[in-house]
């Protein structure tokens, strides 16, 4: 978990909502021709897309996040869209491979690939979900290995104020940043923004704006809103170490995970919303020209997931609920040299159309063993 | 070239007009020689071929032998659409009277000679291959012929409307606009052409024939109800839900 006192060593500097506006002018001149890649508004619904300016931002919204329900009001309080950054580093779809119909290759890993992008605005554990998907892909996948290499900066918006569904407190990936970003920001109320320098670029950017050093009242009251912030998530769910424990006594229990998975229908939308599932199937798509090779995002939730010529090795839906969450918990550190497959960002839970709660899960698998 | 029969039973012919569509492609016409279709060729006896598309259901005693006659020409059948495949939407009359319905449309009904039931194809002949839809994805229908002239077959990819929701970016409408949509229970393969113009699925693909028993059908309909939805738009779509399943519906709440 992050400790406040390591957070104090950090300089913060104040600004307003302008001042924002001015970062992000400032790296569009500093990276001409960058793309900028954020949260974004369109017809009226959060996405995960390119922003033009400020004003494509959800600024001026809060949303309301519960299981299975989501809403946008208005405030300045926005938390998460269902989509993360992973919609942009590793596509819902995109294609591996090319073939003539005279058996001629053609590299299709080059195309649809912004040459410089600039992420501005992701939450913590959005970032923390690059983190993994780094760990996981960087090397092994040349599409998500390009598309990482085109990140140039990662600004952060800090979440001051988490949602229902938040717990990366928990998790230990939010809501502060301690490394990996460039400039984090965070909104102390409607039109104070405190930011703070993360790199030699995120330095740059605060003298070139100008930024004046926070007053002592804002610092303080920013690094209350954060210990409030991560005080109400704590009480959400047991310890990390609890919960893995919690889960790896009941692998086997058969009977547990068939109660857990009650009202699950396997239709994947936790999966295909967590910014660090990276599953995909194969399709070959042949047409007249050309055949394509094409990977989807598929969700180990689904019945494909498992499905392999002569059997299956997850044929029922429990088996298949459970290794979501044994591998978030259990297997993702394993693959990713110790970080979580979970950052507690909640999005599973909220997108969940029967509004399974992850928490709840957690929290029956941890009184099962007491 | 691969020869083809093209037949329909009871249906609107929607699907049949993806097959004539399909045959626009250049590199398909050069493969299939299609010796039987009523829409498009005036051949009205069914000959030996390779493969055969049947769209439709079964509602009369005529349609069945029709059926098990072209069964026995060809060596490969694939099922069109959910008519052939779950019953369609004729099979809304099996909540009424067979001779109750007669009446409501037919001044003379003790002329119409139908079955008292609605038959999918595979209840009465051995089907290899089915492309569910309503009508059928015609991207899919091209993909088959072209997988086929090449010695191969598509290979089935079992997830729900969810999944085509979210890769094409659409935010989940049960979550955001509390819209009754069956897409959680509800096979792939549309992609998600009714959400992407905000509403519901209503299923016609079909219920996800593995993962959904009684109770998760229920567990949906629960959340659907929690969530306000209409309960007018909800039996509504419930009752235009696939026909094949639907005593797995009918024991549930709706």
């Amino acid at each position: 978990m992050i400790k406040v006192p390591e957070l104090q060593q950090v300089k913060l500097y104040a600004g307003k909502l302008s001042d924002l506006e001015r970062v992000m002018e400032y790296l569009r001149q500093r990276f001409n021709g960058a793309t900028f890649m954020g949260y974004k508004l369109q017809n009226s619904m959060p996405v995960f897309g390119e922003i033009n300016s400020l004003s494509d931002m959800p600024i001026r919204v809060s949303d309301i996040q519960r299981p299975g329900y989501y809403e946008l009001i208005a405030g300045y309080r926005f938390r998460l869209s269902y989509a993360s950054p992973k919609w942009y580093l590793l596509p819902p779809e995109h294609s591996i491979l090319k073939v003539s119909p005279d058996y001629e290759f053609v590299d299709s890993t080059n195309n649809s690939l912004a040459n410089k992008v600039v992420m501005f605005g992701i939450k913590s554990c959005d970032l923390n979900a690059i983190a993994v998907l780094d760990a996981i892909l960087i090397g092994k996948h040349p599409i998500y290995t390009k598309k990482r290499s085109s990140v140039i900066a990662i600004i952060i918006e800090e979440c001051l104020e988490p949602a229902e569904t938040c717990f990366c407190s928990i998790t230990g990936t939010g809501p502060t940043v301690l490394k990996g970003y460039d400039l984090a920001y965070a909104r102390l109320d409607e039109d104070t923004v405190i930011f703070k320098a993360g790199s030699t670029l995120g330095e740059e950017i605060i003298k070139a704006t100008g930024l004046r050093e926070a007053v002592q009242e804002q610092v303080k009251s920013y690094y209350n809103a954060v210990e409030r912030a991560m005080s109400i998530m704590s009480t959400r769910l047991p310890h990390l170490e609890e919960i893995q424990k919690a889960l790896r006594r009941n692998v086997i229990n058969e009977k547990l995970w068939k109660t857990l998975s009650e009202k699950c229908t396997g239709c994947g939308n936790c999966n295909y919303v967590c910014p660090t599932c990276f599953c995909v199937e194969i399709v070959d798509r042949v047409e007249e020209s050309y055949t394509t090779r094409t990977a989807l995002w598929t969700a180990c939730c689904t019945y494909t997931y498992g499905l392999v010529a002569g059997g299956h090795f997850r044929r029922d839906l429990y088996m298949r609920y459970r290794h979501f969450i044994l591998h978030k918990f259990l297997f993702y550190p394993k693959q990713t040299g110790g970080l979580l497959g979970c950052v507690g960002c909640g999005r599973c839970t909220t997108w969940c159309p029967l509004g399974l709660d992850l928490k709840e899960t957690l929290v029956k698998v941890v009184e099962e063993v007491r | 070239m691969i020869r083809v029969l093209v037949a329909k039973l009871t249906s609107c012919s929607g699907c049949l007009n993806e097959v004539i569509y399909a045959l626009t492609h250049s590199d398909i016409r050069a493969k299939y020689n299609v010796t039987y279709f009523t829409e498009v060729l005036n051949v009205d006896k069914i000959s030996n071929a390779e493969l055969a598309f049947i769209e439709g259901s079964i509602t009369t005693k005529h349609q069945e032998e029709f059926l098990k006659n072209l069964r026995s020409q060809v060596e490969f059948l694939i099922a069109l659409g959910t008519c052939a495949l779950m019953g369609g939407v004729q099979s809304l009359r099996l909540e009424g009277n067979i001779e109750d319905v007669k009446k409501t449309i037919y001044p003379e009904p003790r002329y119409i000679d139908i079955l008292s039931e609605v038959k999918p194809v595979d209840s009465v002949v051995k089907v290899d291959f089915a492309i569910p839809g309503c009508p059928i994805n015609g991207d899919a229908l091209v993909s088959f012929l072209r997988k086929y002239a090449l010695g191969g077959l598509p290979v089935a990819i079992y997830e729900t409307v969810c999944s085509e929701c979210k890769r094409k970016n659409i935010p989940c409408i049960i979550v955001t606009q509390k819209s009754p949509c069956l897409g959680p229970i509800t096979i792939s393969g549309c992609g998600a052409l009714c959400p992407q113009f905000g509403r519901g699925c209503y299923g016609c693909y079909g219920l996800k024939f593995f993962d959904i028993t009684r109770e998760k059908i229920n567990a949906l309909l629960d959340r659907l109800v929690e969530l306000k939805v209409d309960e007018g738009n909800l039996k509504a779509i419930l009752l235009a839900y696939s026909f094949k399943l639907y005593s797995k519906l009918k024991e549930s709440r709706c």
